[in-house]
């Protein structure tokens, strides 16, 4: 299961698609203000980037990484790393 | 040829095809925003895959072409009959081209000459006055025309033009499948991206989470063709532009990005491709290629690639090259600390974009030659053969074997042979099924050109193209069409202002209908022209001499108008250029009858023309019922057998030479098998064996010495010296070795006449 829920926090982990909005939102409209970690998740649909910024989700695990998460920072901006 | 060359001229055959489609139907309706986009990207995929390999007339050409439809679609051009002539005469000359490269892999030396030309008319079209002329993209000095840096881009760190992608979704987006920020990440050249959220949100209670409501901002290094290539499924959600930076100094020295990233690209393919291909035995063609790669991106960068390539040992050299290329493309260090620093650490970022590229859909389809299917066909056709010959076997044992126990095991044997055979041949059958739209969507352009060149107004309606039908038999099918439908333009369809004298719709109509009746496929060809003058037909066949005034006498109007399938018989006086002297019905029919198939025409003075043709959906392994003539075995195709019947040698009628019975109150004529074989006359038996047939629509009876049980074969056509024995269609070998005649119905009911 990509998504654990409980009151005070969802876990998000591996890939998290689509049809996993359908448990997410009513999730996000019940728990307004619980985290939504994102340390372990490795991509998701833009349906669910998009669900997240819409519900102003409180959003852990996002900062300072180099991939998609950043959309879910302040901004939703993503740089490309300069390769090395 | 190899392998990637065979899928190019494979996959550019079927997007002509598409552009086509889409140009006929364009020019029914030039608002089709949807075709031009198709047309579009057809003509685009075309020109990218061309692209790989070195047919720079074809990639030139099409360019042009593509340039042209980007102006249609942006609306500065308008589509007329003229442009699509020019298109059309683009893609004919690419199936040239495809033809040439699939015969020689190389294109003949005039296409150069050819293409310029074309090339040319095609941006005569663009640059037409008033008419704004589009700049080659991939040529244009993207500095010239770039804007300045919006402010609501980040400084980045990047040198030259970039370009700013602004990809708006459709609100449904979802629902086609769509994962636009999946396509955003996998951009080529991506440095930067941001999601623009909607002017508000709705509250969280109202926000269906399955509606799009975002769009998207990117910055790209990547050269704008890629970029439009890789939106090219959302083109129309897309937009571009090219900016600078304000402060950006003179990139004098220096590499431009895109070229950088561009050539740095090239390098890791090459690279990749030398890996790849070390122990092949094209290893020499792709180390030539690497090279010649190699030193085009050098002369782009202005580097000199030393030392001279050692024809001895290519490898060596290119490997020096690449560690030469591989430094002077490494970016210098950016000057001014952008704003938004990103740490330099080792990144992992190709792996999670792996990962955020969510499985990888396998493709479903496969794309395999036919010649492979045919001998997976000819294999199962040899195995059915095989399986034949266990009923011998179980005859021969039950002579040998006196409790029955192996006669039993051997039929039981058989059984489980024969059910896996058929299932096996039904399952190899399913794969050569072809749907009829194959052919029938290319007569759409013969129709356009040929009702142009004669000023007729012609629809063209093709019903049932779904039908399916055994690749050879489609295949086969084309040429008849091809026929059918020039006659109907050229002698039937009249024009419009006849037409419309008559009370006729200007615009004539053409319509292929498709369908399936048991075991055949059954294609019907009407148009509502003039009809055929049964009486012309009647009395050319009598100036030609084809007929007899006797026969003409006594025969229906009905059976008068299948005399337009007799060799050497045409109604329409002068000679025309399109449909030729009169020998394309019965070029037609012979064709219709060589695939087993039988053909019939009804048509109304005035009215309209309907010919039929009905055709077996496989031509591969068919059921014959055996018939025994003076000691030798003959086959009949099951399909074409009405009924088997013991008559009375009283019950035959004559008249004059002919012979005849009655049966179920039809008149069926007889044809004595014996005689026409010349076979020596037997004593006269009362009873006779009589299998009535039924060729093209008409009945008639085969007096012959014995019927035998049917069995399934594979008839292989006459070869050599017997292929001219009209009367055989084929041979088929049986299980017990020996061979079997295939009777060819049509012409043995001719030999009785004539």
């Amino acid at each position: 299961m990509p998504i654990s829920l409980n009151d005070d926090c969802a876990l998000l982990e591996g890939y998290i698609d689509i049809t996993d909005v359908d448990i997410l939102h009513p999730w996000l409209q019940q728990n307004p203000t619980s985290a939504v970690d994102v340390s372990d998740c490795t991509g998701a649909h833009t349906a669910v980037v998009q669900l997240l910024i819409a519900t102003s989700a409180t959003v852990a695990g996002a900062e300072g990484t180099e991939d998609w998460r950043q959309y879910l920072t302040a901004g939703s901006e993503f740089y490309v790393k300069e390769k090395a | 040829m190899n392998a990637l060359l065979a899928q190019f001229v494979a996959e550019s055959r079927d997007l002509i095809e598409a552009a086509s489609k889409s140009l006929l139907d364009l020019e029914q309706n030039a608002e089709d925003k949807e075709q031009i986009d198709q047309l579009f990207r057809a003509v685009h995929t075309i020109k990218g895959a061309a692209g790989l390999f070195e047919f720079s007339p074809l990639t030139k050409t099409v360019h042009a072409g593509e340039d042209l439809l980007d102006t249609i679609r942006a609306g500065d051009v308008p589509f007329t009959s003229d442009v699509a002539d020019v298109l059309l005469e683009m893609l004919d000359r690419c199936v040239d081209w495809l033809d040439q490269v699939e015969a020689q892999e190389a294109l003949n030396d005039d296409a150069e000459a050819i293409g310029n030309a074309l090339s040319q008319r095609l941006r005569a079209l663009i640059d037409a006055p008033g008419i704004g002329a589009i700049p080659e993209l991939s040529e244009a000095a993207p500095e010239d025309t770039a804007l300045p840096w919006p402010e609501d881009v980040p400084a980045l760190p990047v040198a030259g033009a970039v370009t700013l992608v602004t990809y708006t979704p459709s609100e449904n987006a979802f629902f086609s499948g769509d994962d636009p920020l999946r396509t955003v990440q996998s951009t080529p050249g991506l440095v930067w991206s941001k999601i623009v959220p909607p002017k508000a949100w709705p509250a969280s209670d109202d926000l269906d989470p399955f509606l799009l409501h975002i769009g998207f901002r990117l910055v790209s290094t990547a050269p704008q063709d890629e970029l439009e290539a890789h939106f090219s499924y959302v083109s129309d959600e897309v937009t571009y532009e090219v900016i600078v930076s304000a402060g950006e100094g003179s990139t004098e020295g220096a590499i431009d990005e895109g070229l950088r990233a561009m050539a740095e690209q090239l390098l890791v393919s090459q690279r990749s491709l030398l890996a790849s291909d070390q122990a092949s035995p094209a290893e020499d063609h792709c180390t030539a290629s690497v090279a010649v790669v190699l030193q085009r991106v050098a002369q782009a960068v202005s580097i000199e690639l030393t030392p001279e390539l050692d024809s001895d040992n290519p490898r060596a050299t290119i490997e020096q090259w690449m560690t030469l290329l591989g430094a002077a493309l490494r970016k210098p260090e950016p000057k001014a600390a952008p704003v938004q620093t990103v740490e330099e650490e080792p990144a992992e970022e190709p792996e999670t974009a792996k990962q955020t590229a969510s499985p990888t859909r396998a493709n479903s389809h496969l794309r395999v030659s036919s010649e492979r299917i045919d001998a997976l066909m000819n294999l199962a056709g040899e195995l059915i053969v095989a399986k034949n010959a266990m009923p011998f076997l179980a005859q021969k044992a039950e002579t040998m074997d006196e409790t029955g126990e192996l006669v039993r095991e051997i039929k039981a044997q058989h059984n489980t042979i024969n059910r896996i055979s058929e299932e096996l041949q039904s399952a190899i059958m399913q794969i050569r099924m072809v749907p009829m739209s194959t052919i029938l969507s290319r007569f759409n352009r013969l129709v356009r050109d040929m009702s142009r060149k004669l000023g007729k107004e012609i629809q063209y309606v093709v019903e049932g193209e779904d039908t399916e039908a055994d690749k050879a038999i489609v295949d086969e099918l084309a040429e008849p069409i091809v026929h059918l439908i020039r006659n109907s333009i050229d002698h039937g369809l009249e024009d419009p202002v006849t037409r419309e004298a008559s009370d006729k719709p200007r615009v004539g109509t053409i319509r292929v209908k498709a369908y399936q009746l048991e075991e055949s496929v059954v294609l019907e060809v009407l148009d509502d022209g003039k009809g055929i003058d049964v009486d012309a037909v009647i009395a050319k066949a009598l100036e030609r001499g084809l007929v007899d005034q006797d026969k003409v006498n006594n025969m229906a109007p009905a059976d008068a108008l299948q005399l337009v399938f007799l060799p050497g018989l045409s109604t329409k006086n002068e000679v025309s250029d399109l449909s030729g002297r009169g020998v394309g019905m019965d070029a037609v029919a012979s064709m219709v009858r060589r695939i087993g198939g039988n053909i019939s025409i009804f048509s109304e003075k005035g009215r309209g023309t309907k010919i039929t043709m009905k055709l077996p959906l496989s031509m591969a392994v068919q059921r014959l019922m055996m018939v025994e003539i003076g000691d030798g075995l003959y086959g009949v195709p099951i399909d074409r057998v009405v009924e088997s019947q013991k008559i009375k040698s009283s019950s035959i009628r004559r008249h004059r030479n002919a012979e005849m019975v009655v049966l179920r109150d039809r008149l069926i004529p007889l044809v004595r098998m014996r005689s026409l074989f010349a076979c020596p006359d037997v004593e006269d038996n009362d009873i006779l064996s009589v299998m009535v047939v039924d060729v093209d629509g008409r009945e008639s009876g085969l007096i012959v010495d014995k019927f035998h049980p049917g069995v399934d074969a594979i008839i292989k056509p006459m070869t050599g010296v017997l292929s001219s024995y009209q009367c055989y269609s084929g041979t088929a070998l049986l299980g017990d070795g020996s061979i079997l005649l295939a009777l060819n119905l049509s012409e043995i009911i001719e030999c009785q006449y004539h």
